[in-house]
């Protein structure tokens, strides 16, 4: 039986209505892939609308460069260019596995996801961990900060 | 500052109005969580935009949104980049 889930507020869990679309998933899993290809074979890749026009970072600039270190294994690169970098390569391996998983695993495996999510409220948590992190680097290191992400 | 970089900006510009039209549709669509999410990551915006291009009738801004990312990526391919954002290596 689905759990409901609301569609409002902070309090949603918002990662396992993600993964329960498969549709999306699968988008969102190729598309990242792809994305992650692109940059690390030096080919056009996706260009942030902010950054592109205003030159100055979003709170996800850098992350692609971030997971392609990690896959490298270079951790300390990797941690300098975005320190999220591995929950967002974690997040794109679950929203894969769940894109190709079969029926009979997914349902239990996306509702452990949003029983984790209603306990915890993970999400949350990291997403305003993740607002800070980008607001002290671009009020606190913002030369840094930006000599990293222009390159 | 060259026409290239100019024309790069303007489609920048442009890029940047299609993504927060969509960005608004997708807090109104899916609430505030996911909509952050969009904010964060413009990708997952786009991806989102396109899946529901038809039922939310926003085909045309995607299309648009879609040629001027493509349009970018060449000028900026041409020595037009105004900011050194094209996925390029850094040390």
């Amino acid at each position: 039986m689905r759990a409901r889930m609301q569609t409002s507020g902070l309090s949603q869990p918002f990662v396992a209505a993600l993964l329960r679309d498969r549709r999306l998933a699968l988008a969102v899993a190729g598309v990242g892939g792809l994305n992650l290809t692109l940059f690390a074979l030096h080919l056009p890749s996706w260009q942030c609308p902010v950054l592109h026009t205003f030159g100055v970072p979003c709170p996800g600039c850098g992350l692609t460069r971030a997971i392609a270190l990690l896959v490298k294994g270079q951790w300390h690169a990797s941690f300098t260019m975005h320190a999220f970098g591995p929950v967002f390569l974690l997040a794109l391996v679950l929203i894969g596995a769940a894109a190709v998983m079969p029926d009979r695993y997914r349902a239990a495996f996306v509702n452990n996801i949003e029983r984790l999510e209603r306990k915890t409220a993970i999400p949350v948590i990291l997403l305003s961990l993740f607002f800070v992190y980008w607001l002290v680097r671009l009020l606190f290191f913002s030369s840094t900060f930006l000599q990293l992400i222009r390159g | 500052m060259g026409i290239l970089q100019i024309l790069n900006m303007v489609a920048s510009l442009g890029s940047l109005i299609c993504f927060i039209i969509v960005l608004i549709k997708l807090f109104q669509n899916e609430g505030a969580l996911k909509g952050i999410l969009g904010l964060i990551c413009g990708l997952y915006t786009f991806i989102w935009g396109w899946m529901n291009a038809t039922k939310l009738n926003i085909k045309n801004i995607m299309m648009i949104w879609t040629l001027l990312i493509i349009v970018s990526i060449i000028l900026g391919m041409m020595g037009g980049s105004f900011y050194a954002s094209t996925g390029v290596a850094t040390p």
